[in-house]
């Protein structure tokens, strides 16, 4: 068996918007938009510097519902690129861009080979001998299932490493039983992006789902990129991982207990900038989550954002910070003695409704009057930190209002 | 807090009112309508509120016009918890409080007065009879939720203010969400519409298949579209060259046909017309030049006859020429002559003047002579300046003697007075002045060395006097003396001891030598050790002062010697003998510089007198040279026979008149000589115009009179000379003529002989005929070359390729071709704008394709509906918690008001029993309709709206009470200001209104404002009935718009202000309990 090296790749996402920002700034916004084709280029780049014998991309382009022609023809073009760097290529579609999706006109460049819609054999040849066989299958629509596990098979030559590629791979339902025990035994399993309900990877099988290439959600945090493969003479395959992201996500946690107001910013700002050190000279987007024991007079969180932003130099690479998220403690401490009725009033309410954890039965009751909206579709009535943080917001705001002296003469 | 006291410095009708106390219980303010209640009212309003603005609804109860002018000010003084402030504000400004101490501004006072408004404070605790009446007052949300606030322990903080912020940015259009408006349904629907741009955005995906579909339809639709364009621009070209080809094709047809009609011209030279054209203009020009010519000779033979020809000036045109030619001179002479004769008598009659003027005895011969000879006249005048040189050195030699015989004088006066003077200094020495200097050396020198000899003795003996001191030295001898004597002493006492056998002798001489030892030791020592003042050993010192006093000794002998002393003189006489050598000295200076004087004085007059003779001398030989000189002049004189007496003047005087004279004598003889010549060149041309006249024929004129008749003959000889000239010229041009006629006639004929040639060769006799042919001739050729011009411009005419064209051009009309291509024409645009539209609907696909494959405007949208989806998720987390907080807020502050409702319905339901004497029981809320019910004491019920005027006013005013205080149960307490509000109350209700008030001033600042002095007297008589401190009573005078400091005190009064301590001060009488405390304010 002779020694191999390819590059496993996915989840490119070409094209897909990213989320779970609030108010980037224009740099912001054209940097991450163009993030996922600049993790592509990376690929490329890999492809030119690591010269393997052979890249297989496991799905995962685009999504189905984001795709644009900008994005098909910048990855045709990106494998004409690839190809003519002497770099065969191996395509499955995946679920999120299943051979449907495609411009039926695009034309593929020589050497880029696309998977069918059943599983076949593909030899890989280097000068004249093969290297490897290669048992792919793409997605043909979005509507479809894909190929299932037992539409693969081995073979029965031994002295050529073997490779499964497909996008993904899905239970059919949860009685069936696990897919992975049906998947034939090959050397190396090439999967797509793990999506619901797909299967994970399982590296005592050599079973490895690749992508995204790049994060675009705050809930993507960490590097994202591709595995370069090297298989030995004896069939083993050891999958190095290689980021290719430009831009990466982060949430910071800052305890600002036993802090004073002046202390946040500085506290805060070394935090981002720790995460920013931590992200190999990419840009990073992070959200900031403030925990611990809040200080009497913590300042307004738009107010210490703003100056926590102007504090952090805006500069290749950079650190944007979303948003901060204000997670300190909720406990309500009873009032001290002396205080205002009203107060000791409200104390109770709120002690009583953080027990209930009704917050948002209260907020039901009186919004019957507003169409349904992101508050009612995506509140999480049983996420008792929501509920939790939805309290102790209103009773800041009321505590604060009501606070003599902090709202001026009426 | 409370009042303690007002200072009007200018406010309403008040200007510069003396400061009032005011009681912290109850104060009333007394006086008939218009005295300023109600102003005092508004004046504690505006120090602690400020004034009004302008659009608020009570604003022209509280801003008055100020008497002062300008805007009103003055301060309040007021006691909070323990302390004393004073409040100064003038209207439009921030206010001042002090404290003694310091000084603040509004936010102390805000603080002193619990953070009240002006607007609550008018609602709450100042009543009047119109807000008494407000029948809304307790249901006004405000009010209440202030009232509310406060016993919630907000302070300054409106609870209605907070819920309605609260609900403001939760459900209302400028907030988050309401019925239509909100930023978060603005969210939504924008959210909502970008997800429809979206969609639409995403099925733009699928024409991306169909848009290259189109473009590739479009393109065959554009290739077959250009290709039968190609096909109709060909047809179109091709009848359009056919269009262009038929004129010249119609025209080469009829220059062929001409071609065919035009005679045979071969024979017919190419330039035969030019030919015959060039001799027949040559035959004709013959033809007149020799015409011409005839006529010109002809005209010159008439000319000839007329000449005017006179045959004797021909023979005598020599003499004639010759006299015309002097005819200018014979004129001029004529007209210069009687002028040089008038020159002629003036001259002379010039010199018969002079000739007088000079003397009888000189006549125009004498002159002549005289005035030729220049010797004369040179050596006259040499021997008169000659005379004159002699006789100035005369003059001069005989003053230079006179001057040196008077300066001879002068140096013998000068040598007799030096020489007296010299004689007058008889006491001089006789010594010279070098022997005198040398003596005053020698004295010097003595003076010196006696000085020295002095100064070394007086150096030796201070040197010695230093040594005898103790310490400073002593005598050098005194210590090789000492031991000695003590030596001698003890040997001495030794002596007399072993003489006598005395042991003390002994002893006392063996001590004595002993103290010899010592003292030759000590003295030793010391001498050795002493030195002068100048650091030298003093016997070193005085044995070199005594060596030099030696020499000055010396020195001293020596210079008396010299000066021929027998002994050295003392240092005064030697300075007596240096005084007198220094007069001696002056004395001889003087007198040997008197002795130079006379020497100088000799030596001048010798030198004057030596002058004196020489010139002396001189004078003798310019003496004799003069009378020499006076002599050859009177020879001179004599030998120019002139008279002898003249003297070089008058002499030279003479010359000069008769060298002008002389002159004058030449210019008569000048002009006599010009008038002569004049006279005879005249008389010589009259001769010779005599002789020319006389010769011709012609009349002659009488002498001196010829100018005319040589005039007259100078134009009749010019022009015979013209005449006979031209009538020789007239000659040489008839010959000429003749000449060049023969050779024009015989050039003519061989002209006319070459034309009948050409004609001849053609085979035509008359010019005409020649000139047809020639025409015929060129007509062929121009046709001939148009045709070549034609088949060379339009090829196809005659080329192969031609035929197809040549075939249309016969088989077309014209207006068939023209027809055709209109049609083509038509055609052609319909297709072109097919193909136009064609290229831009594919233009427009593949810009949208383009724009497919180049951006993503899905991307685009998605960034937009991330951002807003992030916002409205926010806005609608905010709405949750604003709603919770709200929701909350409100059930807390509901529960709370149920809660404290019931006492504060309670403490006026007690105030309106106790003012209606207990007709009524007490005051319910009607749960949910927010209006009250009161209770009669028989148990039923009414509407507010079933009672009187007066008990709805009672009903009132208990409630207000009760709001004062549950306001004041936990915030700052403040004033309440009453303005007259039982004026419709019973006696007996308004009795019972007065104890409530009076009541209520025990807990509560009350000032009263009222013009009835019953009620002030109710209010007495209550205080009284209840035990307490009577009301202060400040009585305001009537008419007060212009009170003004320094009016009548009598009227006005003020409540006595409470000493330190004791307030409010005790009545000045017992019975004075009974009566209000009223003091003057003034």
């Amino acid at each position: 068996m002779q020694p191999i090296r390819f590059i496993h790749a996915a989840g490119f996402r070409l094209d897909s918007p990213y989320s779970g920002l609030r108010d980037p700034s224009a740099a912001v916004d054209e940097r991450l938009r163009a993030a996922p084709f600049e993790a592509f280029r990376n690929l490329q780049a890999l492809c030119e510097a690591e010269a393997p014998d052979f890249l297989l991309i496991a799905g995962g382009v685009f999504e189905l519902a984001d795709r644009s022609i900008h994005a098909q023809l910048a990855f045709r073009d990106g494998l004409a690129a690839i190809v003519g760097a002497g770099v065969p290529v191996y395509l499955a579609h995946g679920p999120t861009d299943p051979a449907a999706a495609w411009l039926p006109t695009i034309d593929w460049p020589e050497g880029v080979h696309v998977m069918g819609g059943r599983p076949d054999w593909y030899p890989i040849v280097r000068d004249g001998e093969t290297i490897a066989l290669l048992q792919g299958a793409s997605q043909l629509s979005g509507t479809l299932h894909g190929p299932s596990a037992a539409e693969f098979e081995t073979t029965s030559n031994g002295d050529v490493f073997t490779v499964g590629l497909v996008g993904q791979i899905t239970a059919a339902n949860d009685d069936e039983p696990d897919p992975l025990d049906s998947l034939p035994v090959l050397h190396y399993w090439a999967l797509g992006p793990e999506q619901n309900g797909a299967l994970q990877s399982d590296s005592s099988r050599r079973i490895v789902t690749a992508g995204p290439t790049q994060a675009l959600s705050p809930a993507e945090s960490g590097p994202h990129g591709c595995y370069v493969v090297k298989c030995d003479e004896a069939g083993r395959a050891g999958p190095d991982f290689v980021a290719l992201d430009s831009v990466r996500w982060d949430s910071v946690t800052v305890n600002i207990s036993n802090l004073t107001p002046d202390e946040l910013i500085p506290i805060a700002r070394r935090a981002a900038l720790d995460a920013l050190a931590g992200s190999d000279g990419r840009d990073l987007v992070c959200r900031l989550a403030l925990t611990g024991n809040a200080p009497a007079d913590i300042p307004d969180i738009d107010h210490l954002l703003k100056g926590l932003r102007d504090s952090v130099h805006f500069d290749r690479p950079w650190v944007w910070i979303d948003r901060i998220e204000n997670l300190t403690t909720t406990t309500l401490d009873p009032p001290a003695p002396g205080s205002t009725p009203l107060l000791t009033a409200l104390h109770t309410r709120f002690a009583s409704l953080a027990e209930d954890g009704a917050p948002r039965g209260l907020v039901s009751s009186v919004s019957s009057g507003m169409p349904s909206g992101p508050l009612n579709a995506d509140a999480d009535d049983d996420d008792p930190g929501e509920m939790a943080r939805l309290l102790r917001d209103a009773r800041d705001i009321a505590v604060q209002r009501l606070s003599p002296g902090r709202s001026g003469r009426s | 807090m409370r009042i303690t006291g007002l200072n009007v410095e200018n406010y309403g009708p008040f200007v510069g009112l003396p400061p009032m106390d005011l009681s912290t219980q109850l104060t009333i303010f007394a006086g008939p309508n218009e005295a300023g209640k109600s102003a005092l009212r508004a004046f504690i309003s505006m120090v602690l509120f400020g004034r009004r603005r302008s659009n608020a609804p009570d604003a022209r109860w509280f801003n008055y016009s100020h008497a002062g002018g300008g805007a009103g000010r003055g301060s309040v003084e007021m006691e909070s918890g323990g302390r004393n402030y004073t409040v100064h504000r003038r209207e439009g400004s921030a206010p001042t409080v002090s404290d003694g101490d310091s000084t603040s501004g509004e936010e102390l006072l805000n603080a002193l007065i619990g953070r009240i408004d002006g607007a609550l404070y008018q609602r709450v605790f100042s009543i009047n009879l119109t807000e008494l009446q407000d029948l809304n007052l307790l249901t006004d949300e405000r009010v209440k939720g202030r009232i509310y606030s406060a016993g919630l322990g907000l302070g300054a903080v409106s609870l209605p203010d907070i819920k309605k912020a609260i609900e403001d940015e939760r459900s209302t259009a400028g907030g988050l969400w309401s019925e239509r408006k909100g930023r978060l349904r603005a969210g939504l629907e924008e959210l909502a519409t970008w997800t429809a741009n979206l969609d639409l955005a995403r099925s733009e995906l699928h024409s991306y298949e169909s848009l290259n579909g189109q473009i590739t339809a479009l393109s065959a639709d554009i290739s077959k579209a250009e290709g039968l364009r190609r096909d109709l621009d060909t047809e179109r070209e091709r009848l359009r060259r056919v269009e262009d080809l038929r004129a010249p094709w119609e025209a080469l047809g009829q220059l062929r046909r001409q071609l065919e009609n035009l005679p045979d011209t071969d024979a017919f030279p190419p330039d035969g017309v030019d030919q015959l054209d060039r001799l027949t203009a040559r035959i004709e020009s013959l033809s007149n030049t020799i015409r011409d010519g005839d006529l010109e000779q002809r005209r010159r033979d008439d000319q000839a006859e007329k000449l005017p020809l006179i045959e004797s000036f021909e023979l005598h045109d020599r003499a004639i020429r010759d006299v015309v030619d002097e005819t200018v001179v014979y004129e001029r002479l004529i007209r210069d002559l009687p002028g040089r004769e008038q020159v002629r008598m003036e001259v002379e009659s010039d010199l018969k003047t002079k000739l007088q003027e000079l003397g009888p005895d000189w006549d125009e011969s004498r002159v002549s002579t005289f005035a030729d000879t220049a010797g004369a006249r040179a050596e006259i005048r040499r021997a008169g300046r000659t005379l004159e040189a002699a006789k100035q050195q005369l003059d001069d030699a005989r003053n230079a003697a006179d001057s040196a015989d008077r300066e001879a004088e002068g140096r013998r006066r000068d040598l007799q007075l030096a020489t007296v003077a010299t004689e007058q200094l008889v006491d001089a020495p006789p010594y010279t002045v070098t022997e005198i200097q040398t003596r005053r050396g020698l004295l010097e020198q003595l003076r010196r060395a006696n000085n020295d000899r002095e100064s070394y003795a007086r150096d030796m003996r201070d040197i010695e006097t230093r040594a005898a001191l103790p310490g400073t030295g002593r005598p050098v001898s005194l210590p090789r003396i000492m031991p000695a004597i003590t030596a001698l002493a003890g040997l001495a006492l030794l002596a007399w001891g072993v003489t006598t056998n005395e042991i003390s002798a002994i002893a006392g001489g063996g001590l004595a030598l002993a103290a010899t030892v010592a003292l030759w030791f000590l003295t030793s020592r010391s001498g050795a050790q002493e030195t002068s003042a100048s650091g030298r050993p003093i016997v070193d010192h005085l044995r070199e002062l005594r060596a030099l006093l030696e020499k000055s000794a010396v020195d001293t002998e020596r210079l008396a010697e010299a000066l021929g002393l027998e002994s050295a003189p003392a240092g005064r006489d030697v300075q007596l003998a240096l005084d007198e050598v220094g007069l001696d000295l002056e004395a001889r200076r003087e007198f040997d510089r008197r002795q130079e004087v006379v020497r100088l004085a000799d030596e001048a007059l010798q030198k004057a007198e030596a002058e004196l003779h020489m010139l002396t001398g001189k004078y003798a030989v310019a003496t004799a040279e003069a009378e020499a000189d006076d002599e050859r002049w009177r020879e001179t004189l004599r030998r120019w026979t002139l008279d002898e007496g003249l003297d070089l003047t008058a002499a030279n005087d003479l010359i000069a008149g008769v060298e002008q004279l002389n002159v004058v004598l030449a210019r008569a003889d000048t002009e006599r000589q010009r008038v002569n010549g004049i006279e005879a060149e005249i008389d010589r041309i009259d001769r010779d115009l005599m002789a020319v006249m006389e010769a011709t024929g012609s009349p002659v004129p009488p002498p001196r009179l010829g100018l005319a008749a040589l005039n007259e003959l100078k134009r009749t000889h010019e022009a015979e000379r013209q005449a006979r000239v031209e009538l020789r010229t007239f000659g040489q041009l008839e010959r000429d003529w003749a000449a060049a006629r023969e050779a024009h006639e015989e050039q003519l004929d061989t002209l006319k002989r070459t034309r009948s040639n050409l004609m001849a060769g053609v085979g035509v006799e008359s010019e005409d005929d020649f000139r047809r042919l020639g025409e015929a001739r060129a007509n062929r050729f121009i046709a001939e070359g148009q045709i070549r011009d034609r088949e060379t411009d339009n090829p196809l005419l005659v080329s192969p390729e031609g035929e197809p064209y040549r075939e249309d051009l016969a088989g077309l009309s014209s207006e068939e071709v023209i027809v055709r291509l209109g049609e083509l024409g038509v055609e052609i645009e319909t297709l072109d704008t097919s193909v136009l539209e064609l290229h831009g609907d594919r233009r427009a696909s593949q810009e949208k394709r383009r724009a497919l494959e180049e951006s993503n405007p899905v991307a685009e949208l998605q960034s937009e509906i991330t951002v807003l989806t992030e916002q409205v998720l926010a806005d609608a987390d905010r709405w949750a918690v604003l709603t919770i907080a709200g929701q909350l807020i409100e059930k807390a502050s509901r529960r709370f008001q149920d809660q404290r409702q019931a006492p504060l319905l309670r403490s006026a339901s007690g105030y309106f029993e106790r003012m209606t004497i207990g007709e009524y029981a007490s005051v319910q809320e009607v749960i949910g309709e927010d209006r009250l019910l009161v209770v009669h004491r028989s148990g039923a019920t009414k509407d507010v709206t079933e009672l009187s005027r007066g008990t709805v006013e009672q009903l009132f005013l208990a409630l207000r009470f009760a709001l004062i205080e549950e306001y004041c149960r936990n915030t700052e307490p403040m004033p309440v200001l009453l303005d007259d509000v039982l004026v419709n109350f019973d006696p007996v209700r308004a009795r019972a209104a007065a104890s409530a008030i009076i009541d209520l001033s025990q807990q509560h600042q009350v000032i009263a404002l009222t013009c009835h002095p019953d009620t002030v007297a109710m209010f007495s008589e209550a205080a009284k009935a209840a035990g307490v401190e009577p009301p202060y009573v400040a009585n305001l005078p009537s008419h007060m718009p212009e009170l003004t400091a320094g009016r009548d005190p009598a009227t006005f009064e003020q409540p006595v202000a409470p000493a330190p301590g004791d307030s409010p001060p005790a009545p000045a009488d017992p019975a004075g309990s009974q009566r209000p405390r009223t003091r003057s304010l003034l």
